[in-house]
């Protein structure tokens, strides 16, 4: 018994519970109202909250804001589009596609799947030298892997028409993206939980006592940065199974943008932060965006101009960090289970 | 010959240009700690207030312009950096992004998503033709903009009490509040000047460009980071060589690289300079023994 409650107060089980507990609430409801409008809605939440979730695991845990994370999310996206369009249209699409890759088209998760090992890789290769950075710097060098990339699936020519991808399978539907966002925490946690990452959350509170204690900062830092862009890659090859044809436009500033304001306001230092910034963000944005496409009252139609929807998801972040600027959770995670496990503690 | 020496005057006027948007971004950051994304939505204001032109004319547009930025910069540091100040600089950092994003978007609410054309000085766009060299007049003016502002901030910051009591708190922001520096009024000297940075460099990508649009300074905003960076944070002076350096090598990159692979100059630039960071994470010009822990 006290064996079983020490694996759980390892693993946070309560929190991941918790957390289950909310995410599951909240599909319940959905699956009850039953309308395709929010159906599609809340799958596309899901899905970025995979992508929060991923950077959470980065900068949450190691204090260094990575602007460059979308540049995975591109890589998962890419990399699954190309692999799970169907074999046949691929001459059509993809003239320029070598032969071994045009023969045959993976089945959608594997494709995910895919996607994240591609960005994991990538990552490795592009953060081990990146490693012994110091902390702004190494923000500002992420940026600038966010513009190469950016330039790179603009201007190569992958498709009849460049960098864009279409006829992706619409695979994605809230039932078999839910998995992917389940495990996806159930692997943050156990990663911040882990000696690992305890270390980089040493480095986050003072570097240079964690360096006198012999953290090396730069390999543990390597370990979930590479960690979190396989979360961003599967994040990218869900995405683009929810929205069939994108271009590299969709992977830039208005992403990364929107991926940190869910990731402050909930409070960057928790998990539980990440998902419930992302609840809000999503839930405002989502609101406004159905307002900006007009609503009709009767024989009226009332709408907002363009640009509102930013707007709204701007000020959340504004006021939260002016009147709670460690997000809306600080430090601490969600345990709705605190007084039964104490009952049975004693 | 002379397509060399248009080249260089190019590859000038674009590395001047970049000074420019780096010196905004290094001035706030030396001081307050702050990397402010918003610059550069304070640059796209800069570009929307020539639209004035066809009711003010040209002179006062251009002081309106200004001083719009300017007060703009100084809410934004009243209403949303004094507050949190003391945060840790990541804080900071989202909430510059905030920022940036409401302001943007503000725009894009009032002024529509689609370009407005300027028709500013139009005699700006006419190429001048020096000893068969053609050269556009806009290019030598962000030449000479850099030269007037940069004396100018050169001035201010070794002659002026303003400029000593600013240099005192990039070099140790406590030690300058003892020896009786108010914090609050040199943090909002620093986005003044800034500011009037952001105002002109918004100003020149608009007629660049010959219209104003809700992200004229997105774009502008990265490169400045990135050369503040290469430069050294902290480092006024080498921001702004940063920029220069960043926006030659564009420029040479441009020509030197065949036509087939010319799309990516930017990316092999960005690669460059990912490269120098390795070798030199603190910067190029950043002075030795700087303690990068306070």
């Amino acid at each position: 018994m006290n064996e079983l409650s020490a694996i759980s107060a390892r693993m946070q089980l309560p929190t991941i519970g918790s957390l289950f507990l909310i995410i599951l609430g909240a599909l319940a409801a959905i699956f009850m109202i039953n309308s395709p409008w929010l159906t599609g809605v809340a799958t596309s939440s899901l899905i970025l909250m995979v992508m929060v979730v991923g950077l959470y695991l980065f900068c949450g845990n190691s204090g260094v804001l990575a602007f460059g994370h979308v540049a995975f999310v591109a890589i998962g996206a890419y990399v699954c589009g190309i692999l799970t369009v169907p074999a046949t249209a691929k001459p059509n699409i993809f003239p320029n596609l070598p032969s071994i890759l045009a023969q045959f088209s993976l089945s959608p998760q594997l494709g995910v799947f895919a996607g994240g090992i591609a960005a994991a890789l990538v990552a490795t290769v592009l953060f081990y030298p990146l490693r012994r950075l110091n902390t702004q710097a190494l923000s500002i060098a992420t940026l600038a892997i966010l513009l190469i990339a950016n330039i790179f699936f603009t201007n190569i020519r992958l498709s009849s028409s460049g960098g864009a991808i279409f006829r992706v399978p619409l695979a994605a539907s809230l039932w078999n993206v839910t998995p992917w966002l389940l495990g996806t925490i159930v692997v943050a946690m156990v990663f911040q939980q882990s000696r690992l990452g305890l270390r980089l959350r040493a480095s986050r509170e003072d570097e240079f006592a964690a360096e006198s204690g012999g953290i090396d900062i730069g390999q543990t830092r390597l370990w979930a940065f590479v960690l979190s862009a396989g979360i961003m890659g599967i994040g990218g090859g869900l995405y683009a199974l929810s929205i069939g044809s994108f271009s590299a436009a969709d992977f830039y500033i208005d992403l990364t943008i929107l991926l940190f304001a869910m990731m402050v306001v909930g409070g960057m230092r928790s998990l539980s932060g990440a998902i419930v910034g992302t609840t809000i963000i999503t839930t405002v944005s989502y609101t406004f965006s159905k307002l900006q496409n007009g609503i009709a009252f009767g024989e009226a139609k009332f709408s907002v101009p363009p640009g509102t929807a930013n707007v709204s998801i701007a000020l959340c972040m504004i006021i939260v960090l002016l009147y709670r600027s460690e997000g809306l959770l600080g430090d601490r995670e969600l345990n709705f289970f605190k007084s039964w496990t104490r009952r049975r503690q004693t | 010959m002379i397509y060399i020496l248009q080249s260089l005057v190019d590859a000038i006027s674009l590395g001047c240009l970049y000074a420019l948007f780096a010196l905004s971004i290094a001035m706030i950051f030396g001081v307050a700690r702050i990397v402010n994304f918003a610059n550069g939505d304070l640059m796209t204001v800069g570009g929307y207030s020539l639209l004035l032109a066809g009711a003010l004319g040209s002179i006062p547009t251009l002081v309106v312009g200004l001083a719009l930025v300017v007060a703009l910069a100084l809410m934004m540091e009243r209403l949303a950096f004094r507050p949190i100040i003391k945060a840790p600089m990541p804080t900071l950092m989202v909430m510059s992004l905030g920022v940036s994003l409401l302001l943007q978007n503000l725009m894009l609410v009032f002024f529509g998503s689609r370009p407005q054309g300027v028709s500013f000085a139009q005699f700006l766009a006419e190429p001048i033709v020096i000893a068969s060299v053609r050269i556009s007049a806009l290019n030598i003016i962000t030449i000479i903009m850099l030269g007037i502002l940069g004396g100018g901030l050169l001035y201010t910051l070794k002659r002026t009490s303003v400029g000593i009591q600013l240099r005192a708190a990039a070099e140790d922001f406590q030690m300058a509040r003892l020896a009786g520096v108010k914090a609050n009024r040199v943090v909002a000297a620093s986005f003044v000047i800034s500011a009037i940075m952001a105002a002109s460099a918004g100003m020149i990508l608009a007629l660049q460009v010959g219209t104003a649009s809700y992200n004229l300074g997105g774009r502008a905003v990265i490169l400045g980071f990135i050369s503040t960076v290469l430069g050294g944070l902290g480092s006024i002076g080498g921001a702004a060589l940063g920029g220069f350096m960043i926006g030659f090598a564009t420029v040479v990159a441009q020509i030197v690289l065949p036509t087939e692979i010319s799309a990516f100059r930017d990316a092999f630039v960005f690669t460059a300079v990912i490269l120098v960071l390795l070798f030199r994470p603190q910067g190029l010009f950043v002075a030795f023994g700087r303690n990068l822990r306070a």
